[in-house]
């Protein structure tokens, strides 16, 4: 079977200033994904702020256009679709955001919400048939429909108004999910009742899920592969637990060994060390990104960029000491 | 550990509304003693920033002390004029205030800022030498000299949070109370702040009141752990103590919410939300969360109070 999504060496660059300067920004460089169509996978790409887990997202949703390399979706090219094709990627390819508060209008009611979709993709034939599909994604979240269809996004809560963007992107039954930072505004408390909700659309509605975070304890908790990007570079990536409990990559060790444990009978070893300075302008640099950071740095690294190399199954690095 | 630095004695701070006040803080006790790190925890709205806010009597309307006491080496905050609190503040209790790191004025060096808060709180010291006590306070928080003359642009997240930190540390305060003083950084950025901060806290012999929504950053830091809920204190623990035997429901369930790389699956959130702070439930705040409620804990407020030595819990079915 062929892939659902694939992309392949995806690159954007910014340009920055005006029609003189001709500084620019590169957020993403040679990235490539695929999510297989027989079966379904939650995929974390994680990385730091500035690492271009967003544009890549974004990129994805069709809001930005690629610099450089494609996005194939069930064999198209993403850009070239037209009509009916590009409204069924649309309606395959759902996202939830950071801040639900900022994705509902104010104004509307949850019922309203509710009905953008049915409205939009003609899901329904009839008034009453809308509401029931509406229900019915509302209960899949643990929502009680009768209660929340009339409220205000101001009326609910942080958790609940996530929940109710998951029941929205439910009614369109997605393929993939593109969720970026899902679950960071809200209390640790109630954390985890979001991610069940994804892990449950995965398994019982074959959708696929892109996890976007910087928090890899909690993409732990529901995700089996992860891309591990510093500074729009793809550092290390492959089977979760691999990546972490085996991590290759210095930037990755040194991230992996970073991440709190709650548990105070094992905690930070030795110190970590903190940059002096500002870094030169990435632009600049024409090895591995990582490499003035990096503490087993060689002469090669600043001089080549490290291609992203196999090292086992399901299991790829990009540094200059597994060459 | 030591005697008790400062002792806080059932303090209140509410903030006005229309209508009924906001119990924000009320009526909390504990104590920070000498040379510890003492975390805070608890969900956001629990009143943990109004606390470090409220026992320095950094208030400012709406919000407003309600009662209670705090004292700083036996001597009573509230009982001083301005001008004697001004003296306590920053030189004795440095308050590092939640995203510190926009605290930094945008149009000033960073070197004349740190010369500026000195000088405010210690006023001007003739014989010194203040160009290079600020290069040391830099190199102590691994900054170079040229961030002295930088401005707050220049410098990333990271940095900032680290100028503010050795800013705090200028007066080589007895206590600090960080308010989550590294939740807008990366995760690698987060631990060498944390570590900076406890390193210089260690060097100095003060005390640090660490507060934070996050318990597994806690966990790597502290001496003791105090859990707030909903505007009161529900729990004081030694920090092993407190994961190996949570004895408040609410730390149990804050526990085993937390994800953990160690463990993986997705661990168990609490049921219910926070009860509204203008009208909190008559007895226990936590009972219509909590698993193990019986009659009393609808009726009556428990007691905050120690139930072994060291071990302070607010919980009828455990007293």
């Amino acid at each position: 079977m062929g892939n659902l999504l694939e992309v392949s060496n995806l690159g954007k660059i910014f340009s920055l200033g005006g029609l003189i300067s001709k500084n620019s920004v590169t957020a993403v460089e040679d990235f490539s994904l695929e999510i297989p169509e027989d079966r379904q996978v939650i995929i974390t790409l994680a990385g730091e702020s500035g690492s271009g887990k967003s544009t890549i997202a974004n990129l994805l949703l069709g809001f930005i256009k690629p610099t450089s390399g494609r996005i194939l979706y069930r064999g198209k090219d993403v850009w070239k679709l037209k009509g009916a094709e590009w409204k069924r990627y649309r309606r395959e390819l759902q996202a939830v955001f950071q801040d639900p508060y900022e994705s509902l209008n104010p104004f509307y009611k949850m019922s309203h919400v509710m009905m953008g979709p049915i409205k939009k993709f003609k899901l329904s034939k009839s008034e009453s048939e809308a509401y029931k599909l509406a229900s019915e994604a509302l209960l899949e979240v643990d929502l009680n429909p009768e209660e929340v269809f009339s409220k205000y996004p101001h009326q609910l809560s942080g958790g609940q108004r996530q929940r109710v963007m998951l029941a929205r992107v439910f009614l369109t039954r997605p393929k993939i999910l593109v969720a970026d930072e899902p679950v960071s505004m809200l209390d640790v408390s109630l954390r985890a009742d979001i991610l069940k909700i994804i892990q449950n659309l995965e398994a019982k509605h074959d959708m696929s899920c892109l996890y976007i975070t910087h928090d890899l304890s909690n993409a732990f908790c529901i995700s089996n592969e992860i891309i591990i990007l510093y500074l729009g570079s793809v550092m290390e990536q492959g089977n979760f637990g691999a990546v972490i409990k085996n991590s290759k990559h210095p930037y990755v060790k040194m991230l992996v060994s970073s991440i709190p444990i709650p548990n105070p009978r094992s905690r930070w070893e030795g110190r970590v060390k903190l940059q002096e300075v500002e870094t030169a302008r990435l632009e600049t640099i024409v090895g591995c990104k990582f490499c003035n950071r990096c503490p087993e740095a060689m002469a090669v690294c600043r001089e080549k960029r490290p291609p992203l190399l196999d090292l086992e199954e399901n299991h790829k690095v990009a540094c200059h000491l597994y060459a | 550990m030591g005697p008790p630095l400062l002792e806080i004695e059932n303090l209140k701070v509410y903030y006005e509304t229309r209508t009924v006040p906001v119990r924000a803080v009320d009526g909390v006790s504990f104590a920070v003693r000498e040379k510890e790190i003492l975390g805070l925890a608890g969900e956001s709205g629990c009143g943990k920033s109004t606390l470090a806010v409220g026992l320095l009597k950094l208030v400012s309307p709406p919000s407003y002390i309600a009662g209670g006491k705090v004292f700083y080496r036996g001597k009573d905050l509230f009982a001083m004029n301005d001008e004697e609190l001004r003296r306590i503040r920053w030189k004795h209790i440095a308050l590092l205030p939640q995203s510190a790191m926009n605290a930094l004025n945008p149009v000033m060096k960073v070197y004349d800022q740190i010369k500026d808060a000195m000088e405010a709180h210690d006023g001007k010291n003739p014989g010194a030498d203040p160009k290079n006590y600020v290069l040391t306070l830099l190199k102590s928080v691994a900054l170079s000299s040229r961030v002295s003359g930088a401005h707050a642009c220049e410098l990333s997240g990271g940095m900032r949070q680290r100028a503010i930190i050795s800013m705090a540390m200028a007066l080589k305060p007895e206590l600090i109370v960080a308010d989550e003083p590294t939740s807008a950084l990366d995760v690698v950025v987060q631990r060498g702040v944390l570590e900076l901060l406890v390193d210089l806290r260690e060097k100095a012999g003060s005390s640090l009141l660490l507060i934070s929504h996050d318990i597994a950053i806690l966990s790597e830091v502290v001496d003791r752990l105090a859990i707030m809920y909903a505007g009161k204190m529900v729990e004081i623990q030694d920090v092993y103590d407190i994961f190996d035997e949570p004895l408040h429901p609410y730390t149990q369930g804050l526990i085993s919410s937390v994800p953990s790389l160690e463990k993986g699956g997705i661990p168990r959130s609490i049921p219910g939300l926070p009860p509204d702070l203008r009208q909190p439930p008559l007895g226990c705040r936590f009972y219509p969360r909590c698993p193990n409620a019986s009659e009393i804990c609808r009726r009556e407020d428990p007691e905050f109070k120690e139930v072994e030595p060291g071990k302070f819990v607010a919980c009828h079915m455990n007293s």
